[in-house]
């Protein structure tokens, strides 16, 4: 199993906090992995210095092999990354918009558009392509989120709290197409998030983050039947209460 | 990939509602350029008289308007307009981590923001100038467009310090509102400072870190304006450009996404 994703007692601190301390886990290649946490867990950060956004404190980590810090814009140019919050320019069309991502990646106007049009076909934008984003509801938002994710072709997908906020259809069809990724792409992604329905509908492995430290990780089922729990609320909670 | 970002980034300045608002202030200067020269207050006209050598004191006033009550403030306000909140928008939207986690660096895209900004200024004044070349010499006595087009084109690569000024404040200042109110006062301040030199010929050292006075240096040179005359003012302000860019480009590491 190669890994597409080793940290190596990765830690950010800011001042006397301790956002993320010495954290350590690998993502194996072409899965779908759950990074869970509640909300202030270390999630973000540490998804942010994968990315380069912010600089470890200490630690190390790697990409597809490549050094987070030494290696950044490589990093960059084989990831997409949806964050847990943003607001899209509501000036530009979904369209120009992701052009205007498309071109951040080198693809030429031709290529950035053809692309464009096939994700908003796949999401089933095409119609509202040339619509301002400003009249966008927050599910059509959220697709076009993960359209300018994928406009690089990456192979490690970074995903934070996708799923907020979308209603229950909207979420299981997100899920149906990070399910796919992975499937027919053998896309990575790293999915984040503390709804635990969406890790356990999706996930093979997990890791667990409580107050910026690891406290679990492995494969779901493995972690299940060790900590004999019924569901994945179960197994939460029982990691988090011997954690805290 | 720069040079399609920058395509990208001047298409989208392009459509913005803000490039817009500059397209209907910059007409307005142009066509109430001709009013203001029809009935000059009578101070500007004296001013225009003893400052400037030529041998067409009417042309020279027209330039005067021309440079000062319409490029001049015109090219501060568009300046904050187009480059006062670069980064910071989008940081304020909460863009910048989906922006900054692409294979760019942040050095990379302050300054493509900062070109497209230039760019669009460039398009805008320009076309300020070409309209005014259009339209002045129906409207002008004895326009001259040789010395118009020499005097706006050197003002223009001037006022071009109104965007990289702004730009640089933008990610200096963490406030955006704060950034652009900055950059406006100071603007406005070098551009009432621009004609010291002419005013009081014992103050013009003071001028020497004004861009806006190099932007109008050719003034007071109508009647030689050679290519030695010409390229000095360009050379110090590409310097001043310069400064100002690395500035900016050295600023923005320290932006948090």
């Amino acid at each position: 199993m190669t890994a597409a994703i080793e940290l190596d007692a990765l830690t950010k601190s800011f001042g006397d906090v301790l956002a993320v301390d010495r954290v350590s886990f690998t993502v194996p290649e072409g899965q779908v992995f759950g990074f869970m946490g509640h909300n202030g867990a270390g999630k973000t950060t540490a998804i942010r210095m994968l990315l380069g956004l912010t600089r470890p404190t200490s630690g190390a980590a790697r990409v597809l092999g490549r050094d987070i810090v030494e290696d950044s814009l490589e990093v960059r140019r084989l990831s997409g990354f949806l964050p847990a919050s943003y607001g899209l320019p509501r000036d530009m069309s979904a369209l120009d918009f992701l052009v205007y991502v498309g071109a951040m990646f080198g693809l030429s106007r031709a290529d950035a558009t053809a692309r464009a049009r096939g994700l908003l076909d796949l999401f089933e934008l095409g119609a509202v392509a040339r619509k301002s984003l400003g009249g966008f509801s927050t599910g059509m938002a959220q697709k076009v989120g993960l359209a300018q994710a994928l406009i690089g072709r990456p192979r490690v997908l970074f995903l934070d709290e996708p799923t907020s906020g979308l209603d229950p259809l909207g979420r299981h069809k997100f899920l149906t197409h990070i399910r796919g990724l992975a499937r027919d792409e053998g896309t990575t992604v790293l999915f984040s998030t503390h709804i635990l329905s969406d890790v356990e509908s999706i996930c093979e492995r997990v890791a667990v983050m409580h107050h910026g430290r690891l406290i679990a990780s492995g494969g779901l089922a493995e972690l299940k039947a060790t900590r004999r729990a019924a569901s994945m609320d179960d197994l939460y909670l029982d990691l988090v209460q011997e954690a805290a | 990939m720069i040079a399609a970002l920058l395509r990208q980034e001047v298409r989208a300045l392009l459509r913005a509602r803000r490039t817009r608002l500059a397209v209907g202030i910059v007409l307005y200067a142009v066509l109430g350029a001709p009013f203001l020269l029809a009935k000059p207050p009578p101070h500007v006209a004296e001013a225009a008289a003893t400052w400037f050598s030529g041998d067409d004191p009417a042309f020279s006033l027209f330039l005067f308007i021309w440079t000062d009550l319409a490029l001049n403030k015109l090219s501060a306000i568009l300046g904050v307009v187009l480059a006062g909140g670069i980064i910071r928008e989008e940081q304020a939207r909460g863009l910048l981590p989906l922006l900054w986690a692409k294979p760019i660096t942040r050095t990379e895209y302050y300054l493509v923001k900062l070109a497209a900004a230039a760019i669009v200024f460039t398009l805008l004044i320009g076309g300020a100038g070409l309209l005014g070349l259009a339209l002045f010499p129906w409207q002008i006595a004895g326009f001259r467009a040789g010395p118009f087009l020499v005097v706006s084109g050197v003002h223009l690569v001037g006022a071009l310090f109104a965007v990289t000024f702004s730009g640089a404040l933008a990610v200096l200042i963490r406030r955006r509102l704060g950034a652009m109110l900055t950059s406006l006062m100071v603007l406005m301040l070098l551009v009432g400072g621009a004609f010291l030199g002419f005013y009081n010929p014992a103050w013009a050292d003071y001028t020497v870190v004004n861009p806006f006075s190099h932007a109008v240096w050719l003034l007071g040179h109508l009647d030689d304006l050679s290519a030695a005359t010409v390229v000095r003012p360009l050379l110090v302000l590409l310097a001043i450009h310069a400064a100002t860019i690395t500035l900016g480009a050295l600023a923005v590491r320290r932006v948090e996404a």
